[in-house]
């Protein structure tokens, strides 16, 4: 019977990973980090990119991944798929995976173009950017795929020079990967709180200290029972009805304390990116 | 009685016959008799030894300073007191001397408070002062501290009065709503009147100049229930003193204090407002009764690093009061050590609340 259930609990466990196994391509140089899957490139220019993208590597400590495809249709959308390429070939420098793929996808008959950031990556490709690298990667498809591979390239270089965006220097990756909204400690209030605290406290203490006061009133002594009102009015005089207009934050979509980056979370860790078709 | 005092001496033995506050009667040092008091006051009867306004001029004298001195009916020996006291001690033999001629006529009290409590009590409640009080240098409550302590029945007037008061007042209720992009306030403008009538029954008002109004007021309330019809027999084995403060002149405290309460009360009946802004406010005060009563006080006086602290108890309620010197030091640390708790406690909330 142990048995029984144990195999049945292998077999579903192993289900989880039956489409990764599908997915991932039985033995894939990982050093190659250009992947011309759809061949929409000739032999020399994917030895051009990887040259630039091992540059790239290098200069900014955080992987970089070109892979063109024609065979995401088992994916929900190409961002799905560059996330899972990425994942399961174990791309990513450092604890948190720090890296991007871009992914021109044939799949569809047309130009799926996708951007996936990990780690540090998310910090650094802020949704404005990521716009920025697909309108100019777009602009280049006149000129061909790898055109488009290096007005990406080109963007990347460019804004990984300039860091972290400035939308998100309220952000940290954590341990795990995860995209978060950054704690500052709050000194202000605790500090006021630290120095109302025990002045209340101390404040009420010595009071008791003071027993001798004056009276002023006889409350103690009014006959509650012979309060007789002869006259209660409450005589109604204006009104007077004023408005503010509240101005509304515009930014951020309408939601508070939302980051630089669009981020989803998928198996232990977050993913940034966009996507565009053209 | 031609010496000018009263003293009450046991039917028994003749030894000094003092009120005894726990058992509520009188009773003797020394063979431990005990009399209720219709006892004492139909043996006191007998002695002659009763209030009673006598037209011949009772044998008292001044002496240079202005004090009274009589003459002790049990030993003869001299004895000195201020004008104003009307019951003390021969010095020589503890007898107790009540001064009759200042009990009598205007200055006979209506009623009176007995003791309900001793000097005993009174030290304990003082030694247990610092209860609740951390910041009482610890020895401040030692008895050694206790220069002084004697158990008074100071002079009160207590008054009844009706009172008629009036207010008027601007009031205002705010209503703020949000609709759309606007906020909006919406103010709602009255005048408000209240009159009305209400009683008070025996606002107290120290008769003494003797003893401070603010240690008087501090000791209240006394339990009225208590009140006894004036006998000179409560005062044995108490100080008393007789009023210098004429029953018009200290009415004008208790007036005050009934007009505060009247017009407080008027206030607080309106309800429902933001804001309440009295704008007008009169008042009309009839006095319906004063009388003339006598009210059970321990005094205290505590001598601490070289200063006088006057301390008070309610002799009947034991209600024990007085201003406390602040141990600095211990209160800056207390102040230090909360300060430095808070803020580890918020730091920790704040660690924990990054975890969750």
């Amino acid at each position: 019977m142990k048995k029984i259930a144990y195999g049945i609990f292998i077999f579903v466990i192993s289900l989880f990973f039956i489409p990764n196994v599908f997915a991932v391509p039985t033995s894939l140089d990982t050093s190659l980090k250009v992947y011309d899957k759809a061949d929409l490139l000739t032999y020399e220019e994917e030895m051009q990119l990887r040259e630039e993208v091992q540059k790239f590597i290098e200069k900014y400590d955080m992987d970089l991944i070109l892979l063109t495809t024609n065979n995401s249709l088992s994916y929900s959308n190409t961002r799905a798929y560059a996330e899972n390429f990425y994942l399961s070939n174990g791309f990513g420098l450092g604890n948190t995976e720090d890296g991007l793929i871009f992914v021109i996808d044939k799949s569809y008959g047309y130009n799926d173009l996708a951007i996936a950031t990990r780690g540090h990556a998310i910090l650094v490709y802020d949704d404005s950017r990521i716009d920025f690298i697909l309108d100019a990667v777009v602009l280049q498809k006149e000129n061909g795929y790898y055109s488009m591979f290096t007005a990406f390239l080109d963007k990347a270089d460019y804004y990984a020079d300039k860091g972290v965006a400035p939308s998100n220097k309220d952000y940290y990756i954590d341990s795990n990967g995860y995209y978060k909204h950054k704690r500052t400690f709050p000194w202000v209030w605790i500090i006021l709180i630290s120095l109302a605290v025990p002045s209340i406290i101390v404040g009420i203490l010595v009071s008791k200290n003071k027993m001798i006061k004056k009276a002023t009133t006889a409350s103690a002594y009014l006959d509650q029972g012979s309060i007789q009102y002869t006259r209660r009015e409450d005589r109604f005089i204006t009104t007077h009805t004023s408005s503010v207009h509240i101005p509304r934050n515009t930014g951020g979509g309408g939601s508070s304390s939302r980051g630089g980056s669009s981020v989803h979370s998928s198996g232990g860790g977050s993913f940034g990116g966009g996507s565009r078709r053209c | 009685m031609s010496s000018g005092t009263l003293d009450h001496k046991c039917p028994n033995c003749s030894a000094t016959l003092k009120f005894n506050p726990h058992g509520q009667n009188w009773t003797c040092e020394y063979c431990r008799s005990a009399f209720n008091r219709e006892e004492i006051e139909a043996y006191e009867a007998k002695r002659g030894n009763v209030l009673e306004e006598t037209s011949e001029e009772v044998t008292l004298e001044k002496d240079a300073n202005g004090m009274d001195i009589y003459s002790c009916p049990n030993c003869g020996a001299q004895i000195v007191a201020d004008e104003n006291t009307t019951a003390t001690f021969c010095v020589y033999c503890r007898s107790t001397a009540i001064l009759k001629n200042k009990l009598v006529g205007e200055f006979n009290p209506a009623y009176v408070i007995p003791f309900q409590n001793t000097k005993e009590d009174a030290i304990k409640a003082f030694k247990s002062i610092g209860k609740g009080r951390p910041f009482m240098p610890k020895e401040f409550s030692s008895q050694k501290n206790i220069n002084e302590i004697k158990g008074v029945y100071i002079p009160f007037w207590i008054y009844d009065f009706h009172v008629n008061g009036s207010i008027e007042a601007d009031a205002k209720r705010v209503k703020t709503w949000t609709s759309g992009d606007y906020q909006y306030t919406k103010t709602d403008t009255y005048v408000v009147f209240r009159d009305g009538n209400m009683d008070y029954h025996r606002i107290p008002v120290d008769g003494s100049t003797h003893f401070a109004d603010d240690i008087m007021n501090s000791i209240e309330p006394f339990d009225y229930k208590g009140l006894e019809k004036f006998s000179h027999s409560y005062l044995s084995g108490f100080l008393a003193e007789k009023y210098d403060v004429e029953s018009k002149d200290a009415a004008v405290i208790a007036q005050e204090r009934a007009r505060n309460s009247t017009i407080n009360t008027l206030k607080s009946s309106i309800g429902g407002y933001t804001s309440v802004v009295v704008s007008r406010e009169s008042h009309q005060l009839e006095m319906l009764k004063d009388e003339y009563v006598l009210l059970p006080v321990w005094m205290l006086n505590i001598k601490y690093k070289d200063k006088i602290y006057p301390f008070a108890m309610n002799g009947q309620t034991g209600k024990m009061i007085g201003d406390i010197p602040l141990d600095k030091k211990k209160a800056i640390i207390w102040w230090i050590l909360i300060l430095v708790g808070t803020f580890l406690v918020c730091t920790v909330v704040w660690l924990i609340g990054g975890i969750l």
